[in-house]
């Protein structure tokens, strides 16, 4: 098995024996997924009803349904995009420094690996739970509310645009990645949990939210920009690790 | 990888005038030194003195700053990248992943030098027989004592047919019995032809098992050669030490 993938597989079956963090990510999902999902299923039974919908409007006034609904998508849609960047950027935070903790870093580096192969191996690792999560949750919860009537007008946000797809499978992987790489860069270069959680919290969960923001606001100029951003996304992946890895060359041997 | 068994006396490590700084601090200088196959060399020092530098300075993880390290002609920075010389190492943190079973472990890091699951397993039958860890393997490491993982740590080190064993004090925080084992085997190995190097405050020890002992503060003050072994802590390598420090 390639050096790469040995890195990779040994750093998710570490996170497999964590069942309860992985019970923790799922859940968070699950939670906003079901307040979302009660929220939509609630206007579209109560949009059925016109007495109902004229007595809401009443009580609520100033409150445009339709304005509702589109901060509402567009806030569901934001969420579904940010999960998986905050999710990898956690993952990747500590990967190379739990090296460090566990005291495995000089036989990683007696061993024929390269540190572009050692960051390369702990991003993907640090990718692979949360991106199953990603493709299973948001990609159920999107397809099944896109069916619900009343969000018709925003079904490009649900699944029924090629922009929508191209975010989900492309766009939000690739901008994961670049987050995880900045992460796994950031692992690497602290010396403890602390500043690692302080540096991966503070400026990549900043980040993701903005990518997050910007992979559903992107859905409306079409397949092509969404392509361009999972492109710039990635070079900025590569960039990021080939990079690292020369900022890390000298200190990791120092362990 | 080479599976070439060593020569004995063939030099493995070459130290010449070798050195490492940290910042201004001057950690190592002037170091000239031969570690042969088959020839189990004791580094023994007090804190700070620089003795794990110097085994790192074999090992490669660390760049001298002055001088050459050289492993079997091989500067021994560039070691890692050839995978064709394998230095063994064992230090006094086992160096595990806790989540992982033994097994997983070994099989993890024996195939970062290209080793199947079923060649490792292969290779460490009879080393985890002869080290009885036949019940402690395929429990997770972390739930396993530290005798247990410094085991591990062993065979990890000797499954990939070492050229060179490294040592840094891997009896700091094991049982006298424990610890008697792994110096046998460390015994074991070098008179198999093994060059092998041992960093350890434990004088008895390092006078019981070495063939040659130096005394490393910043520089090499002494170096003895242990040709019979003697009672704990009445032997030349004791009063040479109480001398040297004074």
């Amino acid at each position: 098995m390639n050096v790469f993938l040995r890195i990779a597989r040994t750093e998710v079956l570490e996170q497999r024996r964590q069942p309860w963090m992985i019970f923790i990510l799922a859940a968070n999902y699950a939670l906003w997924i079901a307040i979302f999902g009660v929220l939509f299923l609630g206007v579209d039974s109560v949009s059925s009803q016109p007495d109902t919908l004229a007595w809401l409007k009443h009580q609520l006034p100033g409150i445009e349904l339709d304005a509702f609904m589109r901060l509402a998508t567009s806030t569901f849609g934001s969420l579904s995009f940010t999960n998986l960047p905050w999710y990898v950027a956690i993952m990747s935070g500590t990967s190379v420094l739990h090296d460090r903790e566990c005291g495995t870093m000089p036989f990683l580096m007696l061993a024929p690996v390269t540190r572009g192969q050692l960051l390369a191996g702990k991003l993907a690792g640090a990718m692979c739970i949360p991106l199953v999560l990603h493709l299973v949750f948001v990609g159920t919860s999107s397809l099944l509310l896109g069916r619900v009537g009343s969000l018709a007008p925003f079904a490009d946000k649900f699944g029924s645009s090629p922009a929508w797809w191209v975010a989900f499978l492309l766009g939000a992987p690739a901008s994961a990645a670049f987050v995880g790489a900045l992460g796994t860069v950031i692992s690497a270069l602290s010396r403890d949990v602390r500043t690692s959680m302080q540096y991966t919290s503070f400026f990549i969960g900043l980040l993701s939210l903005g990518i997050g923001a910007a992979l559903v606001d992107g859905i409306s100029q079409g397949a092509l920009v969404q392509l361009a951003f999972a492109s710039g996304c990635l070079v900025a992946t590569v960039a990021t690790v080939f990079v690292g890895a020369r900022l890390i060359s000298k200190d990791v041997a120092a362990t | 990888m080479s599976t070439r068994k060593n020569t004995k006396d063939e030099p493995i490590v070459v130290m010449e005038n070798a050195g490492r700084t940290f910042g201004q601090r001057i950690a190592l200088s002037g170091l000239n030194l031969t570690v042969s196959a088959g020839e189990l060399l004791g580094i023994v020092g007090p804190n700070g003195g620089g003795k794990s530098t110097l085994l790192l300075l074999m090992s490669g993880l660390l760049r001298p700053t002055e001088g050459t390290v050289r492993v079997c002609g091989i500067e021994a920075h560039a070691l890692s990248l050839t995978a064709s010389v394998h230095v063994g190492l064992v230090t006094a943190r086992p160096g595990l992943y806790p989540l992982l079973t033994g097994r997983e472990n070994l099989q993890h890091f024996a195939g970062l030098f290209g080793l199947s699951p079923r060649e490792v397993d292969e290779k460490a039958a009879p080393l985890i027989s002869a080290l009885e860890l036949t019940t402690g393997i395929d429990e997770r490491v972390g739930a396993l004592s530290t005798g247990m993982q410094q085991k591990l740590s062993l065979i990890r080190a000797l499954l990939l047919s070492p050229k060179l064993l490294l040592f840094d004090e891997p009896t700091a925080h094991l049982d006298p019995i424990v610890s008697r084992v792994l110096y046998a085997e460390l015994r074991k190995r070098a008179d198999s032809g093994l060059a092998c190097v041992l960093v350890t405050h434990d004088l008895p020890a390092a006078e019981a098992v070495c063939d040659r002992v130096v005394l490393v503060d910043g520089k090499i003050k002494r170096e003895l050669k242990l040709t019979d072994h003697r009672a704990p802590l009445t032997g030349p390598l004791f009063s040479a030490w109480r001398e040297a420090m004074r």
